[in-house]
């Protein structure tokens, strides 16, 4: 029995010892420390060019000086990681003060009580000013007549990026990129050289990127997802021609597109083996390094007769319905909105209008074209379903990649679309 | 079988521990004090691990089968009780029935191969030749892999223009083209299946190779001796005696088999489309994309009902035709 004894006493008190360490975990900390010096936490997503921790380093010394016992703890994280984090923080009250929001996640969390609506602190403020923002981007923040954020960035779904090289190879003038989608297959076509090279790299796996870029050759043809009423308008004939025309498209791009990321289609088009590409301007950054031939960019060929128009996208700032510091939140936000500071903090397109022109002009190739494509773009639907209703839209594009008939796959995706509506409301 | 527990205390009788010039009513008292002591302890002992179960395995099954009488959203996280609502809807949908038809070939599927290849390499493992300890040591090296670094492994051995799987099969002539494996809702799911069957067969490996060799040459000898060929060796002693570890390894790899979460969702995540959405992908899709926990719940009861079910028939089977000893 004695011998059982000391094992058995040293193995309780590890337990103990044990048991009583983990329960001093991380305890939450988005609020003021009661007495002594405030922390307010602001939370944002990893950006591609600049280390987004040294723009913040400036903005959060200004604030913290404006501020004496303020301290602002800055964290990001990767964007495939930043929604499920967020979610988790948030569902168990340790979020952040101040937070960045995609554009179509903002409708979700104000219809789940998580963000507070900033119209008060936007009317006595004299720094955030709605006409100052891009239109798109201020329309963004608006869900149930109230505003829900300030803009931080601002981009567009997107701009088609050729290799000028593969262009010429193959007879084409480069300086006169297809415009219209009759063009479009005519050039996929004679760039389409497998399996060295092929005409199109396409987005096609299960995530958003799938639905923002279909949802610009909606858009072009005059589709739309949910109509002016909040109905469901997925399966219009405007939207199936749409998505027989990614459909062609499919046959000009490698195989696996159900499974290619945007990641992997910039690959393919950094390793010239797509042709042409759809995304946005914020991969100039990766193109400047890693594409070693002549790329050019152009606004996306438009159907026959019509205009491009693209899907808007980017992120607001919003501030945490449970925060302590909901005032000086604001006034990190007001901060952060100033134009030196919000070229400090973004690598995508700032949305304040005049340093979002200047960033443009500065920092990216053929400004003009950018600038166009932001000009004529359109939202997607500011739904607090969005999420859900992508999900289904990525589904049926999976389908369609799997060759299934458009029309019905679509008239399908409406009707769960309206199902997600009905049971949501 | 289960373990015995021997306390070499208990196992002398009272008579044998009577020390010389003590009475024997004290021996008795000493006794009594000596047993409670033990049960005390044994108790003590039980206490942590059985805390421990029931913090991360009870409570969890409990609330998830609580969870899945109650419909939630991102939207409205309050959990509200709906009864029978969950399992009316899921065990109405297709998408169940794909799941479940999914789960189930891709666990027969991987168990049998490995099953197969685990018992071959095992054998052949066994045998005497140069290099065999080298061999034996590779042979573990798929099992130790981290499941979702063999996912982005296998995903790049299966790109269709750089993957050497291509290149192999195009080179022999078996594939026209070059087909995306993980890409096609037609030949994804056998593609994770044989990704998963590389990656466990180790572990069939080394249970039946210390089963094979646990065989006595003598029983083998008699065999030969009566006239037997090397197949009538092979499966009337060989293995029978193998019987209860194979056995045994056939019920772990099924339910490991079946939970199994990390490869498949690196390599697919369920996709293209619901080709390779098996349960433990489609709960994690439902309770931490979707946010719906009450659906979450009720798939996840249900995947514990079927893993239940096999295993209490698998187990009845086998105390008919001799138990797992």
């Amino acid at each position: 029995m004695t011998r059982f004894k000391r094992p058995a006493l040293v193995g309780a008190a590890v337990l103990a010892f044990v048991s009583v360490t983990t329960g001093c975990g991380d305890d939450s900390d988005s609020g003021s420390d009661g007495g002594g010096s405030k922390v307010i936490t602001i939370w944002d997503q990893e950006q591609s060019a600049k280390d987004i921790a040294e723009g913040y380093d400036t903005v959060v010394k200004q604030f913290e000086k404006d501020h004496p016992g303020v301290t602002v703890k800055v964290e990001t994280f990767p964007f495939a990681q930043y929604r499920d984090k967020m979610l988790v923080a948030m569902k168990g009250g340790t979020g952040p003060d101040v937070m960045t929001l995609d554009q179509v996640w903002t409708p979700e969390f104000a219809a789940a009580g998580l963000i507070q609506p900033l119209d008060d602190q936007i009317g006595g403020s004299d720094v955030v000013k709605e006409d100052d923002f891009f239109e798109g981007a201020w329309a963004s923040n608006q869900y149930q007549d109230k505003t829900w954020g300030v803009p931080l960035n601002f981009d567009v779904w997107e701009q088609m990026y050729y290799n000028a090289d593969l262009f010429k190879a193959a007879g084409l003038d480069p300086d006169k990129p297809p415009t219209t989608w009759s063009e479009w297959n005519d050039a996929a076509k004679k760039l389409n050289n497998p399996p060295n090279s092929f005409g199109m790299g396409l987005i096609g796996c299960k995530d958003e990127s799938v639905s923002v870029m279909t949802d610009s050759l909606i858009f072009s043809n005059g589709g739309e997802i949910l109509d002016d009423n909040g109905d469901v308008a997925f399966d219009s004939p405007e939207n199936v021609a749409a998505y027989e025309q990614y459909q062609a498209l499919l046959d000009y791009a490698p195989n696996g597109t159900a499974g290619a990321c945007e990641q992997d289609i910039v690959n393919q088009f950094t390793a010239g083996k797509a042709a042409m590409i759809l995304d946005g301007s914020w991969q100039q950054d990766t193109m400047k390094t890693a594409a070693k031939f002549d790329w050019r960019i152009a606004l996306p060929p438009a159907p026959d007769g019509e205009e491009f128009v693209g899907a808007l996208g980017g992120w607001n700032l919003a501030v945490n319905a449970k925060s302590d510091n909901s005032d000086l939140a604001f006034e990190l936000i007001e901060t952060l909105s100033q134009p030196e500071n919000q070229a400090a903090v973004n690598s995508l397109i700032p949305a304040l209008q005049s340093a979002g022109e200047k960033f443009v002009n500065d920092n990216r190739q053929q400004p003009e074209v950018i600038l166009e494509a932001l000009a004529s773009g359109r939202p997607r639907p500011a739904s607090p379903v969005y999420p859900q209703l992508s999900q289904v839209q990525q589904a049926a594009v999976q389908d369609i990649i799997g060759g299934a008939d458009v029309k019905s796959t679509l008239s399908d995706a409406a009707d769960q679309m309206q199902e997600v509506i009905d049971t949501n409301s | 079988m289960p373990p015995t527990v021997r306390t070499t205390d208990v196992s002398m009788s009272v008579a044998e521990r009577v020390a010389p010039g003590q009475a024997p009513g004290e021996a008795i008292a000493q006794e009594k004090r000596r047993h409670r002591r033990q049960t005390a302890l044994r108790v003590l002992c039980i206490i942590p691990p059985v805390a421990l179960l029931g913090a991360l395995v009870a409570y969890p099954l409990a609330n998830a089968i609580y969870l899945s009488f109650t419909t939630s959203s991102f939207i409205n996280p309050d959990p509200d009780f709906a009864g029978l609502v969950n399992y009316k809807a899921i065990l109405t949908s297709d998408t169940f029935l794909t799941v479940l038809k999914n789960s189930l070939i891709w666990t027969v599927a991987v168990v049998a191969a490995q099953f197969v290849i685990g018992l071959a390499s095992a054998i052949l493992l066994s045998q005497k030749f140069k290099g065999r300890l080298v061999l034996r040591s590779m042979v573990i090296l798929p099992w130790i892999m981290p499941g979702v670094i063999a996912g982005v492994l296998w995903k790049l051995l299966y790109d269709p223009y750089l993957g050497p799987v291509n290149a192999l099969a195009g080179g022999l002539g078996l594939v026209d083209g070059n087909p995306a494996w993980l890409g096609q809702a037609s030949t994804a799911l056998a593609a994770v299946v044989i990704a998963a069957i590389w990656k466990g067969f180790p572990l069939s490996t080394i249970m039946y190779m210390a089963a094979y060799q646990g065989v006595p040459n003598e029983l083998r000898e008699a065999a030969r001796s009566d006239g037997a060929n090397a197949w009538q060796v092979f499966r009337h002693v060989t293995l029978p005696a193998m019987a209860p570890t194979i056995r045994t390894t056939v019920l772990l790899t099924t339910v490991w088999t079946f939970n199994y979460f990390d490869l498949v969702y690196v390599m697919t995540a369920g996709g293209p489309g619901t080709s390779t959405e098996i349960f433990p992908t489609y709960i994690y899709r439902e309770a931490f994309q979707n946010v719906r926990y009450g659906v979450a719940g009720a798939y996840g009861v249900i995947s514990v009902v079927l893993l239940s079910i096999f295993t209490v028939v698998y187990l009845r089977q086998l105390n008919k035709s001799g138990g797992l000893d």
